[in-house]
């Protein structure tokens, strides 16, 4: 009895560890809203290790943090190299103001790590 | 026969397919007894605008604005006095407060002939800016109360801008001052601060247009020498930051290169003898005599404040209302209404019907956005029997695209509109006097796409018989341009009395001649090689298959031009899609506001310290038939415009030779079925009939066009007039205002 229930507890506790420390990735869509160019959405808050990912209904576009290096890689849509979605994870702790060069006005954002 | 644009898909944008030529096929044999002049009164008649011409004034007309003297050598200086101000004018049945030239909401039109100096005496006396303080005004330098303007002089023209770094004062040209000596040409750089006794708000234009023999052919890709085009063209504030709002106040005009009547020309046999020849001119002559002349300014200009409605009958003195000149936009689910009282006096009542918005529609009772032909609200032009009508159609807008079609108001049917030019020149390549293909016919579309600055001659025949009067609604179908969401708009009636009909002339092209003098064949050394000029970008390499990408970016309020030169991916042994074109080294210009060219004094950045910018070597190796790809990466709609040039579409064997693989279809619409005019990407012909341009729609990306849009044109910087500073830009002028322009140098080596 003493053994089952110990299994049962490392058991309940390895699946509650995991589910801690399970990434989840969050979708952002790039969408034209009235001929502009949005995220969709504008602000989004994750947990620290969790990831992004981005995917345009249309256009090229260069995502990129306004300040620091957070982005671990270039986020970028063009047809030259054809990709349906970028997804770039986040380990740190901390606010990211984003935007997108090609459209740096209409095209703000937030990441908020956890 | 002469060639036909009728198998091709010539007029990028028409839509609903070209049908029949302008043929005549007059059964009456009634010579016209071709009564022509002025229409009899009609109601609410289309008026000319006042005429700047030797002709006007030899009579005396328009004393202290036209002034014409003779240059001496046959030609004449028509010279128009501006007064650039702000105060109360009629417009469309309202008086309001705008910025104009000359009290007036409609300046003269200049008529001028190839050989023509055209001549401005330009004062800026505006007040302050009616619109608000924005960051438009910021983004023009100084004091926004100065409420700055300038002179395009002349928009369509392949003049001297007077600029460029071989002039004798380079110095204050440097700094956007017109030259000393010779006064300003087409230079869009200077800048006129207002204020009454101010010298700083004056300046003399004086732009020759090059006369017979005397513009280098090969800008509409000819050997040889011609004279400029005869066709409509305009001038109008360019004052970056502020021109939108300009511009829709008034600050423009129409300018035409020969007479009104230039391009009207019946078509001869192929190769006539004498006689033949003579029989065609006097056919074209005919047809000149029954033929008479509108000019038609096109503007929309929004109201706030009304005092009354538009449809409420007019008093004794106009309605009163105000410019909301910050008003640029037209966004989905605006509204669009007419209010009607349904008795004097009683309330007004809502109406959405499409057909009540004659010439504007509201979206509230208490605003309307008028929509006009010569600052007249849904005029009439009446043609009377045997009689045609040139209409020379310039869309003056800043802002809105119209998508013009004529429609009879009694059946619904469509009437194809006949096309003498477009953009000021005949379509076409200019032609050698012998030349077998002379002549052209003229050609029809069913609809067509004037984008802002863009214009358009088109013939109204009423010389066939016809038993019954027949009515005609010249109305804007509305567009989807992205962000603004233009609407359906009645712009104008054309009555066409009946008519017995009279001696059938056919309509062809009046295409430009071509002059080959020997010398031109005669060897020249070559110049010494000349080192680049500072803050230039270098010009493309023909042998490294380049060509030049120029991309409009960003969003609203902050527009961006991306210009680069690209060649074709390495180890490429087929012809690869545009978008695989690699940068070539340091010819990148990315993402650039208007703004990073300006200095703190408003002058333009020419040395590089801060930005480079795109020049070409006049006449140089790779100066003739450059391929420019335009390419779209925004939502909106938008119109790229170059000075100084005209250009064409290219050919997918033009694309092959570049080496790029040719999209898959050459329009977005090759059906024409869709509710969106057909924006051409390229040409699936050949460049022997070409339609020219200065300005040409980008269509926008949509969920249903998620590939940046691109149009392919070609364009050849050959003419001695070419040389010095202009620009490139979107004629969407709240785009321009916002950073969608870019300097380019045109250097003599």
């Amino acid at each position: 009895m003493r053994a089952f229930l110990a299994t049962a507890i490392i058991t309940f506790c390895a699946a509650g560890l995991l589910q801690a420390v399970a990434a989840n990735t969050s979708p952002v869509a790039i969408k034209l809203r009235s001929g502009q160019f949005v995220f969709d959405p504008p602000i989004i808050e994750i947990n620290k290790g969790d990831s992004i990912t981005w995917t345009p209904t249309a256009g090229n576009h260069i995502l990129a943090p306004k300040s620091g290096n957070a982005f671990t890689q270039t986020v970028e849509f063009n047809k030259d190299s054809p990709v349906d979605a970028r997804t770039i994870t986040f380990p740190d702790v901390g606010d990211i103001e984003y935007l997108c060069l090609k459209h740096p006005v209409s095209m703000q954002g937030t990441i908020k790590v956890r | 026969m002469g060639h036909s644009f009728f198998s091709r898909g010539l007029f990028y944008l028409a839509v609903a397919g070209l049908s029949a030529s302008t043929v005549v096929l007059a059964v009456g044999l009634s010579i016209g007894n071709a009564q022509v002049g002025a229409p009899a009164p009609v109601k609410n008649g289309l008026e000319n605008p006042p005429i700047c011409s030797a002709k006007t004034a030899a009579l005396g007309e328009l004393k202290g604005i036209c002034e014409v003297a003779p240059l001496g050598n046959g030609r004449d200086t028509v010279k128009v006095n501006l007064t650039a101000q702000t105060s109360q004018i009629e417009v469309g049945g309202y008086n309001v407060t705008t910025e104009h030239y000359n009290e007036s909401y409609v300046p003269p039109v200049v008529e001028a002939m190839p050989g023509d100096t055209v001549a401005a005496h330009l004062v800026n006396e505006l007040g302050k800016p009616i619109a608000p303080p924005n960051a438009a005004h910021s983004m023009g330098h100084g004091d926004p109360n100065e409420n700055a303007t300038n002179l395009h002089y002349f928009h369509g023209g392949i003049v001297t801008p007077r600029n460029d770094r071989s002039e004798d004062s380079a110095a204050s040209l440097d700094a956007g001052l017109c030259h000393p000596k010779d006064g300003c040409g087409d230079n869009v750089y200077v800048r006129l601060k207002n204020g009454k006794n101010s010298n700083a708000g004056r300046a003399d234009y004086s732009v020759p247009i090059p006369g017979k023999g005397k513009l280098d052919a090969g800008v509409l890709e000819k050997v040889g020498y011609i004279e400029h085009p005869s066709g409509l063209n305009w001038f109008h504030s360019h004052q970056h930051g502020i021109s939108s709002d300009q511009v829709m106040g008034g600050l423009s005009g129409l300018l035409s290169v020969g007479l009104g009547d230039a391009n009207v020309r019946a078509k001869c046999k192929a190769k006539p003898n004498p006689t033949e020849q003579a029989k065609c001119d006097e056919n074209t002559e005919k047809l000149k005599k029954r033929t008479f002349v509108r000019y038609a300014l096109l503007r929309d200009i929004p109201l706030k404040g009304i005092s009354a409605l538009p449809n409420d009958p007019d008093g004794a003195t106009p309605k009163t209302a105000t410019w909301e000149p910050e008003k640029r936009d037209f966004l989905e689910g605006e509204a669009c209404d007419v209010y009607v009282r349904p008795a004097a006096g009683a309330p007004p009542t809502l109406k959405s019907d499409k057909s009540l918005r004659e010439g504007y529609c509201q979206r509230d009772e208490g605003s309307a956005w008028l929509f006009t032909l010569n600052g007249q609200r849904f005029p009439t032009i009446k043609v009377e029997e045997n009689q045609n009508l040139v209409l020379r159609l310039g869309n003056l807008s800043s802002n809105v695209a119209y998508w013009l079609e004529l429609y009879n108001k009694k059946t619904g049917a469509v009437r194809p509109i006949s096309i003498l030019s477009v953009d000021g020149v005949v379509p076409g390549k200019p032609i050698d006097p012998s030349d077998p293909g002379i002549p052209i016919d003229a050609f029809d579309v069913n609809d067509l796409l004037l984008m802002p600055a863009s214009r358009v001659e088109f013939y109204v025949r009423n010389d066939s018989p016809r038993l019954e009067d027949e009515v005609y609604i010249l109305r804007t179908k509305g567009l989807n341009a992205g962000t603004d969401q233009w609407p359906e708009i009645q712009l104008a009636r054309i009555e066409l009395k009946a008519s017995k009909g009279a001696e059938a002339i056919e309509l062809a092209l009046n295409s430009l001649v071509t002059i080959v003098p020997s010398a031109l064949f005669s060897e020249q050394a070559p110049a010494a090689p000349k080192p680049l000029p500072k803050g230039c970008i270098r010009d493309l390499r023909p042998d490294a298959k380049e060509h030049r990408r120029v991309t409009f970016e960003g969003s609203d309020g902050d527009w961006r031009i991306s210009t680069e030169i690209v060649h074709p991916p390495k180890n490429a042994s087929t012809a690869q899609p545009a978008e695989k074109f690699e940068i070539s080294e340091d010819t990148a210009l990315s993402s650039v506001p208007f703004t990073k060219y300006e200095l703190e004094d408003g002058s333009i950045d020419w040395q590089g310290t801060r930005e480079r910018h795109v020049c070409v070597e006049l006449n140089g190796a790779g100066s003739r038939k450059q391929l420019w790809v335009l390419v779209n990466n925004t939502g909106a709609l938008h119109n790229f415009h170059i000075h100084q040039m005209k250009f064409r579409l290219a050919t997918r064997a033009e694309l092959v030779g570049y080496g790029v693989e040719a999209p898959t279809y050459s329009e977005t619409c090759p059906d024409k079925t869709c509710k969106e005019p057909s924006f051409k990407f390229f040409e699936e012909g050949t460049s022997e009939e070409p339609v020219w341009h200065d300005t040409i729609p980008i269509p926008p990306l949509s969920d249903d066009r998620p590939e940046p849009p691109m149009v392919f044109v070609i364009m050849s910087f050959t003419a001695e007039q070419q040389a010095g500073r202009f620009v490139y830009h979107c004629h969407i002028l709240k785009h321009e205002d916002k950073g969608l322009m870019a300097p380019i140098e045109v250097w003599k080596p």
